[in-house]
């Protein structure tokens, strides 16, 4: 398969007249109260080609509704969309249907046709266009045997869609989206229905093939951990706005706001006012005492300082003493690979991710502590 | 995101105009040409009952609202349509309760119980049982007075007597009560049963939970079910005719079509008046069918049902079975074993002779010009109609689909009206609006086959619509996202997976349009006969088991449609 994307007269094309370019883009619905409802705003979104874009947050913050607007299968209210250099909105306006957008979709459910077999469901997008421009048969066939051996598929050819497994369903699907040679792909939570297990296989296969296959892939997830694995870049939204975009490692470990912060991972947020601003340093008054951490702040405003669960130790008070707080244990679940301990810190309630202890009992006194120097501080956005 | 939302108005200019697919010209004309098939004859009368236009009836409405033989009619329809609907209610919430929610569920049961009207045509079943009950020569009241006479009770007639009040909303419960059936039996279907199972861990019995839990909750489904049977009751023909015309029980549809069919011209003007009070019966209820539904918005509950969830029944599961299978008895093996018996004799009567049996009957059906035309002509309409009419509900559902708004509502209801303001009211209008001029239809198969369309398109759209939402949305935007526009999407992936449901909805169709007798009664003649015009013309004037016959070969041809178009059916599923 060419990784290399070339234009017609063989030159190599420069990233802005590829992969998916959102800008301005608004959508406003009515309810059945005659309620505005606003689902997406101001968004703007650059994917390059090749890069695997990942539209991430809470159920209802828009991020379905973006990705059935680059489809065509929602219709914004104002913006545009250009997909492959091709503008299919402007304006609001509405110039390529879905039908003639350059782009493979997998869906949620896999919308894979029951009353055809695994070749003519991805025969299918080949078999679609004007009478004059389709392929003759036996190059769809061909084409379509050749997709199905890059997805290691081709036993599957003639089985039905009931007969396959989930992980099977998948490999048909993205089979389907790309065999017309669609450039881009839209998956809109493929893997919310699969169990825990077969899911993290499926993510590995599935970022093995979009770097084979090179496409250009924008996925939906509401899972952040899906999110950081799979993910070029992570595209943060909430409340119909894109609140934050970066690669996984900047979203999770700079978060820009409080809500991004609580969203991704699982956090101590310590509430305080700026005092003192130096550098790339930031002293909080907070009720755990003044605290100083990397992060962005303005003297005088609210602001959170952001602080991982699993950067935090928990030890007796019979140990010999390093800096942190005292405090009582007031619960502790074991989970596995790590135990989260809940430790109130006169009335700040911390969450703490260490190693098993024996020693642990609810209610006795703990000290507990953390590096401060991997916290980050945010605006306190609510 | 819920689908059901409405975009606001976009601030950027109006979009341009798109490049429409083929399909949604044709689905649009068709949609429209159905509105219009509905609504000009419609309005035609209406404008008429007001005095309005050339064929004014407003005289002879208003001597036939004011007559005292009207009410006694309307009093007489009340009666029957009211205990007929209370009791089949009454049964029908039992047999749903008991297939959905007990041990003594019975999957056949469950199965067959709303098909029987597909399977024995109303008609049928009617004639069948007068030949079992009539008081001298019912031949399950010659059994019964052998049977006394084995005790020493001697009878001349009876015991049983369909002519009577009795037996009239004995036949109308047998008619309405799958109908109750079908619909509350769908409510249970989509209630939790969490909720009856929290009140029986409450301490409530498995009866108390059904009157104090499963009864409230269910009244959205009651409510539809009242309308149904009402709808149902107020309009049938041919239970009254062949039962209560003989017991003086005259009802209205007797005489609306009696008006219409036994002068020259007919008494339009009486039978419009009539029809006004068949209306109203029914908009009565429509009325009190939406105070149940407001008295009620929380009850929309939804959830799946499941199995463990039965109430054990104990002894009473096999009176319950039992109590089912005698239902299926009535409605379906008795009579036809009425018409069988009859049918395979010279003469009617309470005696089966068994060593005279014979095949005359049928031979006279085959021999005779009119009765052979008639099927002949009955099957070839009902086939091009009922496909007609799954065609035309196709349509107007991907329109409905498509479409928001106050348009596409007035469409839905419109095309609703046919089944809600009765057959009888829409054939009537049929004959107003087509059968003189300018259009002079009177007497065409045209005439004939246009109502039957329309009559029956009501039905075709529930069944498309149903079939339409059981392909998920994303299938079709899969479609749309491989490249295809929507009419290939509609002809390869749409209709396909709809196909099961559509056959379903054809069998049905066709079932109804070749037992339909409302209609025919009045839109064909004798230059233009049909079964059910055919079978009304010998209840008159042949004799009874030539009518018999008649009886047998409509109930064996539905029967045999039915069972193939579900083997078909089943067969198209096992492949997914």
């Amino acid at each position: 398969m060419s990784t290399q994307l070339l234009d017609q007269d063989g030159a190599p094309l420069t990233d802005a007249e590829h992969g998916v370019r959102v800008a301005g883009l608004r959508m406003v619905f009515r309810d059945q109260n005659r309620n505005e409802v606003v689902a997406l705003q101001d968004v703007d979104l650059e994917v390059a080609a090749g890069e695997f874009c990942v539209l991430l947050g809470p159920s209802g913050c828009g991020k379905t509704t973006l990705l059935r607007c680059i489809a065509g299968l929602e219709t914004p209210t104002d913006g545009s969309i250009t997909i492959e250099g091709t503008p299919a909105v402007a304006e609001g306006r509405v110039l390529l249907e879905p039908q003639r957008r350059p782009v493979g979709m997998v869906f949620q459910s896999y919308a894979l046709w029951p009353h055809l077999t695994v070749a003519q469901n991805v025969a299918y997008p080949l078999t679609t266009g004007p009478r004059r421009e389709r392929p003759a048969k036996s190059e769809v066939r061909e084409r379509v045997a050749a997709v199905l051996e890059a997805m290691r598929i081709p036993q599957l050819a003639d089985r039905r869609i009931g007969q396959l497994s989930g992980g099977q369903q998948q490999r048909v699907a993205l089979a389907r989206a790309v065999a017309a040679g669609n450039r881009v792909v839209l998956f809109d939570e493929p893997l919310s229905n699969i169990d825990a297990k077969v899911r993290e296989d499926l993510r590995v296969e599935l970022k093995t093939m979009q770097k084979e296959l090179g496409f250009t892939a924008i996925y939906v997830t509401h899972d952040q951990v899906e999110a950081l694995d799979l993910a070029d870049k992570v595209v943060v939204l909430d409340h119909g706005r894109i609140v934050q975009t970066g690669t996984p490692g900047e979203v999770y470990f700079r978060p820009s706001t409080r809500h991004v912060a609580d969203f991704i991972g699982t956090s101590n947020l310590i509430a305080g006012v700026t005092r003192d601003v130096d550098d790339d340093r930031v002293s909080v008054d907070s009720a755990l005492g003044m605290l100083d951490a990397p992060g962005d702040g303005v003297p005088g405003e609210p602001a959170v300082v952001v602080s991982r669960a699993h950067d935090w130790w928990i030890e007796p008070t019979d140990e010999a003493p390093r800096p942190g707080w005292e405090g009582v244990l007031t619960s502790l679940r074991l989970l596995g690979a790590y135990t989260e301990y809940v430790v109130s810190v006169g009335a700040t309630e911390l969450r703490i991710w260490d190693r098993h202890h024996r020693w642990a009992e609810a209610g006795m006194r703990v000290r507990v502590g953390t590096d401060l120097d991997a916290a980050w501080v945010v605006r306190d956005d609510g | 995101m819920t689908v059901d939302l409405e975009r606001a108005a976009p601030a950027a200019p109006p979009a341009p105009p798109r490049r429409e697919s083929r399909i949604w010209l044709v689905a649009t004309a068709v949609t429209a040409v159905t509105v219009l098939l509905i609504v000009y004859p419609l309005g035609r009368t209406v404008l008429g009952v007001f005095g309005i236009g050339a064929d004014s009836t407003v005289g002879r409405i208003g001597e036939v609202l004011t007559s005292g033989e009207t009410w006694r009619l309307a009093l007489n329809t009340v009666i029957a349509v009211s205990v007929g609907s209370v009791v089949a209610l009454m049964i029908g919430a039992v047999f749903a309760w008991i297939n959905e929610r007990t041990d003594a569920r019975m999957g056949f049961a469950a199965r067959m119980l709303p098909l029987m009207p597909m399977f024995v045509p109303s008609i049928a079943s009617a004639i069948g049982w007068v030949f079992l009950a009539s008081p001298k020569a019912g031949v399950l009241n010659g059994w019964l007075r052998d049977v006394g006479g084995w005790f020493g009770l001697e009878m001349v007639e009876g015991p049983l007597n369909i002519y009577s009040w009795p037996g009239l909303i004995f036949a109308y419960v047998l008619f309405l009560t799958p109908y109750a059936y079908l619909t509350i039996s769908s409510g249970l279907q989509s209630l939790d049963p969490a909720l009856e199972e929290a009140s029986r861990d409450a301490g409530a019995g498995a009866l108390a939970t059904f009157r104090r839990i499963t009864l409230p909750s269910l009244r959205p489904a009651l409510g539809a079910s009242v309308l149904v049977t009402v709808t149902m009751g107020v309009a049938i023909f041919s239970i009254p005719l062949v039962i209560g015309t003989p017991a003086d029980i005259d009802v209205l549809p007797v005489r609306i079509v009696h008006m219409m069919t036994h002068s020259y011209p007919g008494d339009i003007g009486g039978a419009l008046g009539l029809s006004l009070l068949v209306v109203a019966a029914v908009g009565g209820c429509w009325l009190v069918q939406r105070r149940m539904l407001a008295a009620n918005a929380h009850a929309t509950i939804t959830g799946r049902s499941s199995a463990e969830a039965a109430v054990t029944l104990g002894r009473w599961k096999w009176v319950a079975r039992s109590a089912m299978l005698l239902f299926l008895l009535l409605t379906s093996v008795l009579p036809l074993a009425g018409l069988v018996l009859v049918s395979l004799q010279g003469f009617w009567s309470a005696e089966v002779r068994w060593g005279h049996l014979t095949f005359d009957n049928y031979r006279y059906l085959v021999d005779n010009e009119l009765v052979w035309a008639g099927l002949r002509n009955s099957l070839v309409l009902a086939v091009v109609c009922a496909s007609v009419a799954m065609a035309v509900g196709v349509l107007v559902t991907l329109v409905l689909a498509r479409r928001r708004g106050r348009v596409a509502s007035t469409v839905d209801a419109i095309v609703k009206v046919p089944s809600t303001l009765t057959h009888i009211v829409v054939a009537l209008s049929f004959i107003v609006a087509f059968a003189g001029p300018p259009f002079d239809l009177a007497g065409t198969y045209l005439l004939l086959a246009m109502a039957y369309v329309v009559l029956y398109v009501p039905q075709a759209t529930f069944y498309a619509t149903a079939a339409y939402h059981q392909v998920g949305p994303q299938l079709s935007e899969a479609s749309a996202v491989s490249g295809a526009g929507d009419g290939t999407t509609v002809r390869r992936i749409l209709l396909p997976l709809m196909a099961p449901g559509l056959i379903a909805g054809w069998s049905l169709v066709f079932v109804l349009m070749t037992g339909d007798i409302t209609a025919s009664s009045m839109l064909a003649g004798t230059h233009t006969p049909v079964v059910g015009f055919v079978i009304l013309d010998m209840w008159t004037a042949a004799g009874y088991p030539k009518l018999a016959a008649l009886g047998v070969l409509m109930t064996l041809v539905s029967s045999a449609v039915v069972l193939l178009v579900m083997t078909l059916r089943d067969k198209l599923l096992v492949v997914r």
